[in-house]
């Protein structure tokens, strides 16, 4: 896979620009900071330092011997991204944007959330570095991730609630980039995924790309004989934890598959699986695969994991689906569940439900697989948050 | 669909640039209209009503409105499910319309029908880029002609992505309308004016429609119970000294909270060439018994329009 920084935005057909005039000049502005900071040593040296010290990496690598056992297949390892500060891989991208803004001068940051875990991410690199941030939520997805909303709020993070549309990601992505047009003198704005208009794919990407460099390495290491692994997995939602795991891996002869949220079965058109169900269009400053009715009406998506509840999806992901370098697939909220359950009770890990749709295909392929071959799945999230959640599935049947 | 609007035109895909007469940017009913006001020593008027909003019929009701108060062109907005250029007013009408089952077939139906009635009033479609990219630009655009309009407003199709869509507009005659803003960079603007025909769709504010941004800075000149931005004055006066091609100007739209004729006399003495009201409008709609709206917009309109007219 070419290591070029893509040419005018474009993953192939994919990515680029499509933005209202005004943003142009900041995103500009973004793109040529981005540069100029991304391969200088001070900068680097920064953020290495938070990294380490302040979120926790690297992350290990997790051999789960118990779930392997139980499947009698493949043996399974976590990349364990859930044991980072704030409980996700949202922090090696909020950290690197924010040390960014900070190196522009930029004093305000304005952040979108679905889940919540890219506000609290997005809220705790603010703290650290001393500048202020405001969080665009849907009101829905504050009803349903209120922890998160009290963490981001006892953080300093001002709330600001969004009502329009489906009150969920999507429609606080819409609100941020408002709020962006409105204020592009003095604002940062910290997308969360690898969405968006060109550089952010690319950038977000690059802060994420760490998961699968370290992944590379501790597998050689600890598979014994400069190993590879045979699958790697990771969750897809607008594809930030998988595009940081599929970069550095691809074109290696790994088999990379990426999981999305069948909700309540593709079928049903109750469900997020944007690269298995959608079509190509334009969103959010970017040309990629949408879920959107016949007129090019954006639909509404559903997963019970709210940060996979997005109809869009990052364009490197649209790119490598159509190359073929990665193959995507789904897990129902059912199956995700399964997974969650079965992880916690085998491994004493309560995964992300988000994360929780990368192991149920590991739950599905391994025993079909050598007990000498590898699979390594992203553990991007822990659960803490989703424990009601998962109550309420269960107890409602599904 | 029928060919309301079929008789006028055919340009090539070049057309924007291999002329040097003052039609060359444009040989549509835009470019007649501001030719027309050019010698009654008028600026234009440009009202924008978002279709199926509060019903197909009553959307018909606030153009004719419009018309008879004395708009000089058209803007027709067809929903997007995420408009993200736009402010709260426009936002409720897009989910309002979408809500009542707005499509892109009904839209051309009540395009054709407002052509009809009116056979030279300018019309411009203004919409977001997923709805056309999702017809096909080639598709899209032949069915836009067909339904008599002359013109399409993106606001989220930035120049650089737009090769695909400016020609496909071109081949079937339709004007593309590009967005400038006040922190537009010369050389940018250069670029969005030589693609630009029927006008230049100047944004007077850092915010989205209906917005007025008190945060993004500028000065605000409080003449005339108006607060027109600082900047944005300037900007009108760089897109008109660079929308200069051959001897021939390309006119200078301004848009974006504008409400009032206060505003309007600002902007028209600034130099615009044409303001353009949105918000306003939708509101009015939205306010008004639905048989009161063609009353009521068209008083409004004939207020704004008076303002278009003792000007510099």
């Amino acid at each position: 896979m070419s290591r070029k920084y893509p040419k005018n935005g474009r993953f192939g057909e994919f990515g680029g620009r499509y933005i209202p005039e005004t943003l142009v000049p900041p995103v500009e502005e973004l793109e040529e900071s981005y540069l100029r900071f991304r391969d200088d040593p001070s900068f680097k040296a920064e953020l290495d330092s938070y990294l380490r010290n302040y979120a926790g990496r690297p992350t290990p690598l997790y051999h789960a011997k118990n779930l392997s056992g139980e499947l009698g297949g493949a043996q399974i390892y976590l990349k364990r991204e859930d044991l980072l500060h704030g409980g996700a891989h949202k922090i090696n991208n909020t950290l690197g944007q924010a040390l960014l803004a900070k190196r522009m001068g930029k004093r305000r940051v304005i952040a979108e959330t679905g889940a919540g875990q890219h506000g609290v991410a997005t809220a705790m690199a603010c703290a650290a570095l001393g500048m202020r941030s405001e969080v665009y939520m849907g009101s829905t997805d504050m009803a349903r991730q209120r922890p998160n909303v009290l963490r981001m709020g006892m953080l300093g993070a001002v709330m600001r609630p969004v009502d329009s549309g489906s009150r969920t990601l999507k429609d606080a992505i819409n609100e941020a980039i408002r709020d962006w047009i409105a204020n592009v003198g003095d604002t940062y704005y910290l997308l969360g995924s690898a969405v968006g208009p060109h550089p952010y794919p690319v950038m977000v990407r690059d802060f994420q790309r760490v998961i699968g460099d370290e992944i590379r390495r501790q597998v050689a290491r600890q598979a014994g004989g400069g190993g590879t692994a045979d699958v790697v997995i990771a969750c897809v939602g607008g594809g930030s934890n998988a595009i940081g795991t599929f970069y550095p891996l691809a074109g290696t002869g790994t088999r990379l598959v990426g999981i999305e949220a069948a909700g309540r079965g593709l079928g049903t058109g109750m469900h997020a699986a944007t690269l298995s169900a959608g079509r190509r269009g334009v969103l959010h400053g970017m040309m990629t695969y949408l879920l959107q009715d016949a007129e090019g009406q954006i639909t509404e998506t559903h997963s019970v994991s709210a940060g996979l509840d997005y109809p869009g999806v990052g364009p490197e992901h649209a790119y490598y689906k159509e190359s073929g370098a990665v193959s995507y697939r789904s897990a129902t909220d059912s199956e995700a569940v399964d997974a969650f359950m079965r992880l916690t009770r085998t491994e004493g890990i309560i995964p992300a439900l988000e994360s929780s749709h990368a192991i149920a295909e590991a739950v599905r392929i391994a025993p079909q697989m050598k007990r000498s071959e590898r699979i390594v799945v992203t553990l991007s999230g822990r659960g803490d948050k989703d424990v009601e959640e998962v109550q309420r599935y269960l107890a409602g049947g599904r | 669909m029928q060919a309301a609007g079929k008789e006028k035109r055919g340009r090539t895909a070049e057309g924007h640039n291999s002329g040097n007469s003052s039609d060359s940017y444009s040989s549509s009913r835009i470019a007649s209209k501001f030719a027309e006001l050019r010698a009654r020593n008028e600026r234009g008027l440009v009202t924008y009503a978002m279709t199926g909003f509060p019903s197909d019929r009553v959307s018909v009701s606030a153009v004719s409105g419009m018309i008879r108060g004395g708009a000089d062109v058209i803007e027709l907005g067809f929903p997007f499910s995420d408009p993200l250029a736009d402010g709260p007013a426009i936002q409720e009408a897009s989910s309002g319309a979408l809500g009542r089952g707005a499509t892109f077939e009904r839209f051309l139906r009540t395009a054709s029908r407002i052509r009809r009635a009116n056979r030279d009033v300018p019309l411009v479609l203004m919409t977001y880029t997923n709805i056309l990219y999702n017809l096909g630009y080639d598709r899209a655009a032949s069915m836009i002609s067909d339904a008599g309009i002359d013109g399409i407003i993106l606001p989220d199709m930035a120049v650089d992505e737009s090769a695909p869509y400016v020609a496909a507009a071109r081949r079937c005659g339709l004007d593309t309308i590009f967005l400038a803003s006040p922190n537009t960079p010369a050389g940018r603007l250069r670029r969005i004016a030589n693609i630009s025909t029927g006008f230049l769709y100047m944004v007077a504010v850092y915010g989205t429609t209906g917005v007025r941004s008190a945060r993004a800075g500028g000065r605000a000149s409080k003449a005339g119970g108006s607060s027109v931005a600082g900047y944005a004055l300037d900007a009108i006066r760089r897109a008109k000294r660079t929308a200069v091609r051959s001897g021939a100007r390309l006119p200078v739209g301004v848009g974006f909270g504008i409400s009032s004729p206060a505003d309007v006399r600002q902007y028209v003495g600034a130099g615009a060439d044409a303001v353009i009201v949105g918000s306003a409008y939708a509101k009015i709609t939205k306010e008004s018994a639905p048989k009161d709206v063609e009353k009521n917009v068209s008083t409004f309109t004939r207020r704004l329009k008076a303002a278009t007219r003792n000007a510099s």
